[in-house]
């Protein structure tokens, strides 16, 4: 499993965000980072296959911060493992 | 009965296959979807069981600004779509689909034009296999093959065996027209252009896009402010988000012709600041359009399928400024039926002048969505010919 800053480096270059240098877990991705429409759903999906999900939750998540990308990252790591 | 249904590209390749699958869900079917990630956020939230397809790469696709032309037709495109973004990726594909199908064992598979890898996974298995596909054009296009998108026929090939089709057979595998193919179009926009052969079905429409409610009641409260109707501008699901480029064009155009314009599937934060001066415009997320469309003066959209299907159906003219792909070939046909304006072949301002200065547009329109297919009749069709075939 990545650690978040690992996960926030891999996150930036996948979705083509620059990640501010003094970033914090709590930072607003959309007012803070500016990410755009795209790029919020590329963050989901891109969360989805850096984790190999391969049947991802029938709920969407919401996520506002990159602690709640990285949250759901782990929850996804997890449940792969549990189910392996 | 299980049906596992499959389809890669943008919104317009999957929209029509929703309805289908949940007429199939409605007669009893266990429906499975194994489609890329990015359209598995709206099969997932639409309740279907999803399988995620590959690592995401078709991002790529979104922003590579290469893809979108209408160059050679729109056949541009489509040759960069199936060489740089279908084939590289084709033979982890088929290997992940290959796996799925061993765990769930479909009785058939639903395949649309773009989903190469699952006809071949399902193919290898021996699964039957049923292709479902919006794109009239790539009937002409399958006899061509060997000529066109050459790589991508090779990287087919490789990935299905050599001994599984023949030559003709390998390329109707690559173009999604295997037998047997329904064409999800309607008759009565292509005329005489139905492609010979075709089992051509309607459109299943589907515009119940999970959207921002308050992006549609702002632009309801917007359409009420004015007695005047507005045009409603739209470039699809995906596109939209990165046309910026076309939305100035279509700014200064409706500036310059004194109108109100609403821009629906924008994306906002770019819209509000590139836009912020412009009072006559309003600038939404994506939202369903059909409440929409019977409320605009004229439609002016991409040509993608659904769009023009969905404008078609309420009555409405429009103007199409197609963007790449098939988008050429349906703004013609709706230049031919006589329902709006082709602006790939005039300029714009006077495309959308013409549509708004003559009656005779909009009574056409309305006869035309008249005869069109009604789109649970379309779904139902397609429904009731996979469940025939799953049951052989």
């Amino acid at each position: 499993m990545l650690s978040i800053e690992d996960f926030v480096t891999r996150i930036g270059e996948l979705i083509s965000i620059e990640v501010p240098p003094s970033w914090t877990p709590y930072d607003e991705l959309y007012n803070g980072w500016g990410l755009d429409s795209l790029q919020a759903f590329s963050l989901i999906v891109v969360i989805e296959a850096i984790s190999d999900t391969v049947v991802p939750p029938e709920e969407i998540p919401e996520l506002y911060t990159p602690a709640d990308a990285y949250d759901y990252y782990c929850d996804l790591v997890s449940a792969a493992a549990a189910s392996q | 009965m299980r049906i596992l249904v499959s389809t890669f590209g943008s919104g317009g390749d999957l929209f029509p296959l929703v309805p289908v699958m949940n007429d199939l869900v409605g007669q009893g079917v266990e429906v499975r979807c194994v489609v890329s990630r990015t359209l598995g956020l709206y099969t997932r939230s639409c309740g279907f069981y999803t399988y995620a397809l590959g690592d995401a790469s078709e991002l790529r696709g979104l922003r590579d600004d290469n893809l979108y032309c209408t160059r050679f037709d729109g056949w541009l495109s489509t040759r960069r779509t199936l060489v740089n973004h279908i084939g590289p990726t084709l033979a982890s594909d088929v290997q992940q689909i290959d796996g799925l199908l061993k765990e769930w064992r479909p009785d058939l598979l639903i395949a649309s034009g773009y989903a190469v890898a699952a006809r071949i996974a399902c193919l290898r298995l021996g699964l039957n296999v049923m292709c479902a596909t919006i794109f009239a054009q790539h009937f002409s296009m399958a006899r061509a093959v060997r000529s066109f998108a050459r790589p991508f026929l090779r990287q087919v090939e490789d990935s299905a065996g050599p001994r599984l089709l023949d030559s003709a057979g390998m390329a109707r595998l690559a173009w999604g027209l295997q037998v047997p193919t329904v064409l999800m179009h309607d008759c009565a926009l292509m005329g005489n252009q139905a492609p010979e052969g075709a089992e051509v079905v309607g459109y299943p429409y589907w515009d119940s896009v999970p959207a921002n409610k308050d992006d549609a009641e702002h632009l309801q409260d917007w359409f009420d402010s004015s007695s005047e109707a507005p045009v409603l501008v739209t470039l699809g699901s995906f596109l939209g988000l990165r046309q910026h480029k076309v939305w100035h064009e279509i700014a200064n155009t409706v500036d310059r012709l004194g109108i109100r314009a609403a821009f629906v599937g924008v994306d906002k934060r770019w819209a509000m600041d590139a836009f912020s001066d412009r009072p006559n415009l309003c600038c939404v997320g994506f939202v369903p359009l059909s409440p929409f469309f019977r409320q605009a003066a004229a439609i002016i959209h991409h040509g993608g399928l659904g769009t023009t299907i969905g404008t078609l159906g309420s009555g409405t003219p429009a103007v199409v400024l197609p963007q790449a792909f098939d988008q050429p070939f349906n703004a013609r046909l709706v230049e031919a039926a006589g329902v709006g304006r082709d602006a790939l072949g005039g300029d714009l301002p006077s495309c959308i002048a013409d549509v708004l200065g003559d009656r005779a547009y909009r009574e056409r329109s309305e006869v035309l969505a008249t005869q069109l297919v009604d789109p649970t009749v379309a779904a139902n069709r397609v429904a009731a010919q996979a469940i025939a075939i799953a049951e052989q």
